[in-house]
């Protein structure tokens, strides 16, 4: 069991057993969007992992859109315990890369081609976070844990600028594969800064870091900024229920 | 209540995650179409007013191992004004055994924006040396004069033979950015020959060729010999319209070996596709003996006899690229 497994289950063993103590438990739902993403490919080439190509790495920077988006819908369970809290996030994921890399043409023109992975996952969040201000109405934390990340459906493609792509006769879309994704689960370390609005919910700001890398051919590096909206159901599972006879 | 209900709703997120995804070892080449290879011409009999060949032609299906062997005759049609006729027409298995030593040269020379504009070769090239497996062996040059290419119009990238297809794969597609210059095939193919020594395997040369050749000093008799002389079989595979066919079918002829005049990168991405096992295993061909009757005193000795046959398989409507014989009357 790797060390982000072992968190990811000593987590969930925390929720639990602190679940009698707890003061409040929170149930809400999030939305997330991710725009800011960078994905670095330890590499000056790759090579195709469905055809016989070898790509020039040529752009490991931040990308605002253009690196690829992610949109998270999901639900919250949110334990508080005076300052503290501890939140799960079950959620799904539309989750994008692009990625551009070059191949080898002419002496002077290389042909820029752009991956396009498409993923629909499950992602569970899971952190700690700790609030200040307690006492106010507006509250700030911070926050950290991990991401589990379950890949369930992968879709890729070649992305051109030309409406027929005859990219398509040369290249396959699915040359990235155990390179910008694979099938198998993973973690994310998760860091962020919240705004909390008193029990109806918060916004946030998180970064994710992928633990590892696709495959083990390349060392392979993504970063993601995103924000977030929690809204709170308002419900309190924790009320004690009072019961009156006449 | 609550809770169990939001428990539930969770266990079903779950549950609907567990889809299988397709994972595959399969590698793919660029688009390609089937191409027609001449494996060997041989002549029969001649007189001053008809000529007797035979020839073996081989159609290469797009799938690695597969060979198009539903033609019948009437499928083939002969190029030129004078009479043809087929004196026979049969399915012939053809092929080598033993292990080989395969030298690969590409041509570097002028430009691929017409022939192969998305280079498709080196994907090509690469899965021909990703066949291979010890103790089968495998060299790669380039040839271009004036261009960039360093050594005097050739250009190797190892000193041995190896079994290794990493290795050259980054020299592989780096030669597309070297391209330029003008050819010297006959140079390359010269000097390639030294390249073999006694420890190779069956010793098979293959050129990758675009232009015709304007910079070299050998002529190509010369290579002929030279090859002949060290047991080097040349195989020449020709790509777009500006090759020299006659000296291309020439070489290959005279020292064994195959001639595909490929019309576009995806008949040449066909040729490379099997050509592992063109080198290596067997292939089923059509030996088609030909009488033709060409003008009176047409047919001399030292006459060099060109001629192409166009194929159609009809259940596709698919014209073949031209197949051309070529024979030397002795």
């Amino acid at each position: 069991m790797t060390y982000a497994q072992r968190s990811f289950l000593g987590f969930c063993l925390l929720l639990l057993s602190s679940h009698a103590n707890a003061q409040k438990l929170n149930v809400g739902i999030t939305f997330q969007y991710h725009v800011l993403k960078q994905v670095k490919v330890d590499s000056d080439i790759i090579k195709g992992a469905y055809s016989y190509s070898q790509y020039y790495v040529k752009d490991n920077r931040w990308k605002f859109f253009s690196a690829g988006q992610s949109i998270v819908i999901g639900t919250v369970l949110q334990l508080d315990y005076k300052r503290f809290y501890a939140t799960i996030e079950p959620s799904y994921n539309l989750n994008t890369y692009n990625y551009v890399v070059e191949y080898p043409v002419e002496p002077d023109r290389n042909e820029r081609i752009n991956f396009q992975p498409l993923l629909f996952q499950v992602d569970v969040p899971f952190y700690l976070g700790f609030q200040f201000k307690s006492s106010t109405f507006v509250r700030y934390s911070f926050f950290a844990g991990g991401v589990a990340v379950i890949p369930y459906f992968i879709s890729y493609q070649l992305r051109s600028r030309l409406a027929d792509n005859p990219q398509y006769d040369y290249f396959h879309s699915g040359d990235m594969r155990n390179i910008l994704y694979d099938t198998e689960p993973y973690f994310n370390t998760l860091l962020g800064f919240g705004l909390h609005f008193a029990s109806l919910g918060k916004i946030d700001l998180r970064y994710q870091h992928r633990i590892g890398s696709p495959g083990d051919v390349y060392a392979v590096t993504f970063n993601t900024v995103g924000a977030a909206v929690t809204y709170y159901l308002p419900l309190d599972l924790k009320r004690k229920k009072i019961y009156y006879e006449d | 209540m609550k809770t169990k209900a939001l428990i539930a709703l969770l266990l079903l997120m779950f549950a609907s995650a567990c889809e299988v995804i397709f994972d595959s070892d399969m590698r793919y080449l660029p688009v390609r179409d089937p191409t027609a290879v001449v494996l060997k011409n041989r002549l029969v009999s001649y007189t001053s007013t008809e000529l007797v060949y035979e020839t073996d032609v081989l159609l290469l299906e797009i799938y690695d191992g597969w060979d198009n062997t539903f033609l019948e005759k009437e499928d083939f049609v002969f190029g030129g004004s004078f009479k043809t006729t087929v004196l026979d027409f049969q399915r012939v298995s053809s092929g080598n055994t033993g292990a080989s030593s395969s030298l690969l040269l590409l041509d570097a020379s002028g430009s691929y924006k017409t022939t192969d504009p998305y280079n498709a070769r080196s994907q090509a090239i690469n899965k021909f040396f990703h066949d291979h497996s010890p103790p089968e062996d495998f060299l790669l040059g380039a040839f271009s004069k004036n261009g960039s290419l360093t050594g005097d119009g050739v250009e190797f990238y190892s000193e041995h033979f190896s079994s290794d297809h990493e290795q050259p794969t980054r020299y592989l597609f780096d030669l597309a950015k070297r391209t330029g210059g003008s050819s010297s095939l006959y140079d390359a193919l010269y000097k390639s020959i030294d390249k073999f020594d006694a420890g190779n395997h069956r010793k098979e040369l293959v050129s990758l060729v675009h232009a015709p050749d304007n910079a070299s000093s050998v002529p190509w008799p010369d290579v002929v010999q030279k090859a002949k002389a060290n047991g080097v079989r040349m195989h020449m595979i020709g790509l777009g319209s500006e090759v020299s066919l006659s000296s291309l079918a020439a070489i290959a002829q005279e020292t064994g070996g195959f001639f595909a005049a490929c019309r576009d990168e995806k008949e040449m991405v066909c040729v490379f596709n099997q050509l592992h096992r063109l080198l290596n295993s067997n292939m089923e061909a059509y030996r088609i003996r030909v009488k033709v009757e060409p003008p009176a005193g047409t047919i001399a000795s030292g006459l060099e006899w060109m001629q192409a046959i166009y194929i159609t398989d009809p259940q596709f409507a698919y014209e073949y690229n031209p197949a051309y014989v070529y024979l030397k009357i002795p």
